[in-house]
């Protein structure tokens, strides 16, 4: 074996690659050559050099970042998703969608801002910029509903936090124990005011 | 045996909401720590993952489950990787056009050597640095398989799957990379 073969071999065996009738071609090669050892011997430097690198991790927030740059899912979509996950509760709204135009001129109607909350002593409101502020060390027990406005939790909602036709922000001191949801458009609306009826009914 | 990945993007497909921070919890420091080693920056390696997933939930569609998702994942983010050391090679070499002749400056120095951002700074002068030398010492093709071989620990054949190389190039280039490190190292 000369030294070329020698390295080929080599990099073979760094690659777990060789049978053991190789291995013991390449022993021997090594034993009686300085040079292809010295050789070896920094290839196998260069690997543990490489695996000693520090690992390095994503930065705080990451995920979040990620999913407030997701497409938000068109209407059909998620009436597409909420179709598979309740099948009964999207055909009964839609049925009453289609049966009674009298919700949607409801909605249309009515674009005031709006809040329930069954603490507002915990909120700051500013009703100028429709917005509510839930400072930070603070807790409101039980839901919030907002419509036509802004709502920014910087402290604790024990409940769900729903917006209609507004944004949820949600800083990073804040938490919401319960739902998180935004609704936009009047289907969403009914869909929204129906799924509360039922869950009213069942639990 | 049916891996978490596939039960994850089974739920993602059927529309629950949770599953893919999920996904993302699961890859995330891998795919930072690939993007990180290739680029050797912070920032950018934060916006190359991010736009990693965004790509994963918009082509979810297309995923083959015959293949490991690991494999599918780590090639949208070596190709991001590569396509934006390929747009910097181009904005270096157009800077240097424009300032052709600026007053003796060394701009390939000042281009070669950017503002460190905080994380850089903490990692600098840590034995790290000096992998990260070596690492960018390599041209991307070498630089993606060292990092997804001896980092990342991949086998070559997933290596293989992953940049969709037959497995003779991955050992080719791996020989390759190894003998550039040794030179470069002085080992
Ligand atoms: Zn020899």
């Amino acid at each position: 074996m000369n030294c070329h073969q020698a390295n080929e071999l080599i990099h073979s065996y760094l690659d777990e690659d060789l049978t053991e009738h190789e291995q013991s071609e390449l022993k021997q090669h090594l034993c009686q050559c300085v040079d292809c050892r010295t050789h070896f011997h920094g290839l196998r430097q260069v690997i543990v050099f490489l695996q000693s690198a520090s690992h390095v991790y994503a930065p705080e927030n990451f995920t979040e970042k990620v999913m407030a740059q997701l497409p938000k899912d068109t209407m059909l979509q998620v009436w597409k998703k909420r179709l598979h996950r309740h099948p009964l509760l999207v055909a009964a709204s839609l049925f009453i969608l289609l049966m009674a135009g009298s919700s949607y001129s409801l909605w249309a109607d009515d674009k005031q801002f709006l809040l329930t909350t069954p603490g507002p002593e915990h909120l700051q409101i500013n009703s100028d910029k429709n917005i509510v502020i839930v400072p930070v060390n603070q807790t409101v027990a039980g839901d919030i509903v907002i419509r036509n406005g802004d709502i920014k939790v910087e402290g604790t909602v024990e409940g769900n936090v729903v917006a209609i036709d507004g944004h949820i922000y949600l800083a990073s001191t804040g938490h919401i124990t319960g739902e998180k949801e935004e609704i936009s458009q009047a289907v969403e609306w009914v869909w929204y005011n129906l799924k509360q009826t039922v869950m009213n009914l069942t639990y | 045996m049916v891996s978490i990945e596939e039960k994850l993007i089974k739920r993602i497909k059927k529309g629950d909401r949770d599953a893919f921070p999920e996904l993302v919890e699961l890859y995330k420091d891998k795919i930072y720590h690939v993007a990180y080693r290739m680029l050797g920056n912070a920032q950018e390696a934060e916006d190359i993952a991010q736009e990693t997933f965004i790509r994963v939930y918009a082509n979810l569609e297309n995923y083959d489950p015959n293949y490991k998702f690991s494999t599918w994942i780590y090639r949208i983010a070596t190709n991001l990787c590569i396509d934006l050391l390929r747009k910097r090679k181009q904005s270096v070499y157009s800077l240097d056009k424009t300032m052709e002749g600026a007053e003796g400056v060394d701009w390939h120095d000042r281009l070669a050597d950017p503002d460190l951002g905080p994380e850089d700074k903490l990692l600098e002068g840590e034995f790290h640095g000096q992998v990260q030398k070596a690492i960018d010492s390599l041209s991307p093709k070498y630089r993606s398989i060292m990092i997804l071989r001896y980092l990342e620990d991949l086998s070559l054949n997933e290596i293989s799957e992953a940049l969709k190389l037959p497995i003779t190039t991955i050992k080719t280039r791996i020989h390759r990379g190894r003998e550039a490190l040794k030179k470069k190292l002085n080992f």
